[in-house]
């Protein structure tokens, strides 16, 4: 059986906003990758990082812990987490967890971008 | 002279209201003219701000001074005012200031004394020129704000009518099982002269009662006040409902001002068994909804306060369950469109025709009438609806033999690390056919997924030796997937309700998230401990009954 894997493409569309493309499968396994594309996107001017799911296939429970730990270091860094391109599952569980009180949730990544510059 | 000119000139260029105005005018005329005794003749909202002396006459605007003051507006000696004037003569005067701006006849100073100077004369002159516009306008301001204080006062008198108005109406209306009693009520201008109401009798009767006072406004809400007084005291005293308007209508003869009268509808419910008796003085006939579709309920009678001594027709019905009596103000029928016509009422009638009859029928009517009056209308008169509906018996529940489970299939998954959605796409593939929907199919995945999970992780340690068994099972309208490990260590732990502020603030793990999704994904989670490990049953709900597909 073949791990689940995670792809992560990073991209910065302003000096104060980064996109981390995620697609693929989010679970534990997908711990380092993320840390690695957080880092990567998150320099000294960032201000606002979105997660853009829209290449998401699964993500589990772990991979809802990994979101958290996420925020908890985008907290630390005074930085924002948007999310974007979620199906209308992941938006269900995201309200369930209340993540989405804590993760900025738009449609799709202008509208993110968007969000993210009127801050 | 000049000084007190100049003092008077400033002073009016500030704002000064009339009894100001008047009364620095009367200091500086004093002070021109004086010792001599100077009186103020003008409308008296005018000169009620002079400090006066000697006999001043009436104002009268027909005296002949008013023409000649307008004509002549300059300060003479009497003698060269030739006019045959009363008020002339009552004012035994030397000299005559009139005032008057832009043809307005604002006052006349007469002063006694007929020795001036052509000094005070001038003087006088220019004072009057100054003061004439000046009061003028003070004046007009002050009538002004006279009105706008009289409105306030109407305005806040209205509100409190329409306040004590409103009390005199059901605060709601009674909730009596088996039937549905709704009631609207929106009148023309702040206070209306409809009245509907509702009164408990003994036993399960209830009075229901629509009027409509023949004026609109406070003087129709006074009335329709006393109407609820005598209505309610007569509904206690005698029993049926022709007597109950003829009782209204003798003691409403005896208060009620002339030219006044009630139009009132006035019925009573037994909520046992649906009889519903009523009578009616001159109130629109209400509409009964029932079997036999939309029928009218006519019993005739005089309007109550027209003539005393007078008797009501009576009728009777039964409600039967699923039937309607809507009651309705002539303000409802009496609706006009655009083009001045009438809504009437066949269009109350089609209205309810084409709909079921315990539908809400009072909105339904409402809506037509907005439509028919079109988006302009002013509404004329106040509209009143009632509506008392006997529900449909409940259909008796029927007992259903518990169907027989069906198992749809049984697998196992090795335990290793992401298998949970191996097992998971073979339960959706093994439950395509079933009646769920696509959230329901993405909530199952996650659950079952989540579950799968936590057995080959938690229960089975990753072991190779232990596989995760699934087991799905529709029983009836409910669809059971079964998740076991091998797990002989005790019970699962309680689900600790994850906290996302607790998790930010590193007070709980970020993890910890499984069983709480668990739980929320399906309908309901139940955990068996057994000897051979624990089953985790996930039950769904299927959207169809049992033998529809």
């Amino acid at each position: 059986m073949s791990e689940a894997t995670i792809t992560t493409v990073v991209r910065q569309v302003s000096p104060t906003i980064s996109v981390i493309d995620i697609g693929g499968s989010v679970t534990r396994a997908a711990d380092q990758a993320l840390t690695n594309a957080y880092h990567e996107a998150s320099g000294d001017k960032t201000r606002a990082i979105i997660l853009n799911f829209a290449n998401l296939e699964y993500m589990n429970s772990s991979g809802i812990g990994l979101l958290v730990t996420l925020l908890v270091r985008a907290n630390r860094q005074s930085q924002q987490l948007y999310a974007c391109g979620l199906t209308d599952h992941y938006r269900d569980i995201f309200s369930l967890t209340r993540l989405d009180e804590a993760i900025h949730i738009e449609t799709d990544e202008a509208a993110a971008i968007a969000a993210a510059e009127q801050r | 002279m000049r000084p007190w000119l100049d003092l008077f000139r400033a002073r009016l260029r500030e704002p000064a209201d009339l009894s100001t105005l008047v009364h620095e005018l009367e200091q500086i005329v004093r002070a021109v003219v004086q010792p001599a005794n100077a009186v103020f003749w003008a409308p008296p909202d005018i000169t009620q701000h002079w400090t006066v002396s000697g006999n001043i006459p009436a104002f009268a605007p027909e005296d002949p001074l008013v023409a000649w003051a307008i004509a002549y507006p300059t300060t003479r000696p009497r003698a060269q005012v030739p006019v045959n004037s009363p008020a002339l003569v009552a004012l035994d005067t030397g000299v005559v200031v009139p005032l008057v701006s832009l043809g307005t006849f604002v006052g006349l100073i007469a002063i006694q004394e007929s020795a001036l100077s052509a000094d005070q004369i001038a003087t006088l002159d220019e004072i009057a020129g100054l003061a004439a516009p000046a009061i003028r306008v003070a004046r007009l301001a002050h009538r002004i704000d006279l009105a706008e204080r009289a409105h306030q006062t109407t305005a806040e008198e209205l509100r409190v009518a329409e306040i004590i108005q409103r009390s005199l109406l059901p605060e709601s209306l009674p909730n009596i099982a088996g039937w549905q009693l709704d009631a609207w009520y929106k009148p023309a201008r702040v206070v209306g002269g409809d009245l509907y109401d509702i009164i408990p009798l003994p036993g399960d009767l209830l009075a229901i009662v629509l009027g409509d006072a023949s004026d609109k406004s406070v003087p129709a809400a006074l009335v329709m006040a006393t109407v609820r007084t005598l209505i309610r005291a007569a509904a206690q005293r005698v029993v049926l409902p022709g007597q109950v308007l003829a009782r209204a209508n003798d003691d409403l003869c005896a208060q009620i001002p002339p030219g006044m009268f009630v139009t009132c509808f006035f019925a009573i419910l037994d909520t046992a068994s649906g009889r519903f008796r009523f009578a009616n003085a001159g109130q629109c006939a209400p509409n009964l909804c029932g079997p036999n579709g939309v029928e009218e309920l006519s019993a005739s009678g005089w309007p109550l306060g027209m003539l005393p001594g007078r008797t009501y027709d009576e009728g009777e019905i039964t409600l039967t369950p699923g039937s309607t009596v809507i009651c309705f103000s002539d303000g409802l029928t009496e609706t006009h469109d655009p083009a001045g016509e009438m809504f009437g009422t066949n269009r109350i009638t089609a209205t309810l025709a084409e709909m079921d009859n315990c539908a809400p029928l009072i909105p339904a009517l409402l809506a037509v009438q907005q439509e028919f009056a079109g988006p302009s209308w002013e509404q004329e008169d106040d509209v009143t609806l009632i509506s008392v509906t006997r529900l449909p018996e409940p259909e008796p529940i029927q007992e259903e033999a518990p169907a027989e489970p069906e198992t749809i299939s049984v697998f196992s998954v090795p335990s290793a690390p992401d298998t949970e959605r191996v097992a998971a796409d073979q339960v959706l593939a093994a439950v395509a056919d079933l009646p769920l929907t696509d959230s329901q199919r993405q909530r199952l995945f996650t659950a079952t997924a989540e579950t799968v999970m936590n057995a080959a992780e938690h229960g089975n340690h990753f072991r190779q030796d232990l596989s995760v068994g699934i087991e799905i099972i529709r029983q009836g309208n409910r669809l059971h997937v079964r998740i076991s490990d091998g797990d002989r260590g005790g019970p699962i732990p309680e689900v600790v309700t994850p906290n996302i502020d607790a998790k930010l603030a590193g007070l709980q793990s970020p993890r910890g998230w499984g069983l709480f999704l668990i739980e929320k994904m399906v309908d309901q989670v139940e955990v068996l401990d057994t000897p051979t490990g624990h089953i985790v049953e996930l039950t769904v709900n299927l959207n169809e009954s049992p033998g529809a597909d």
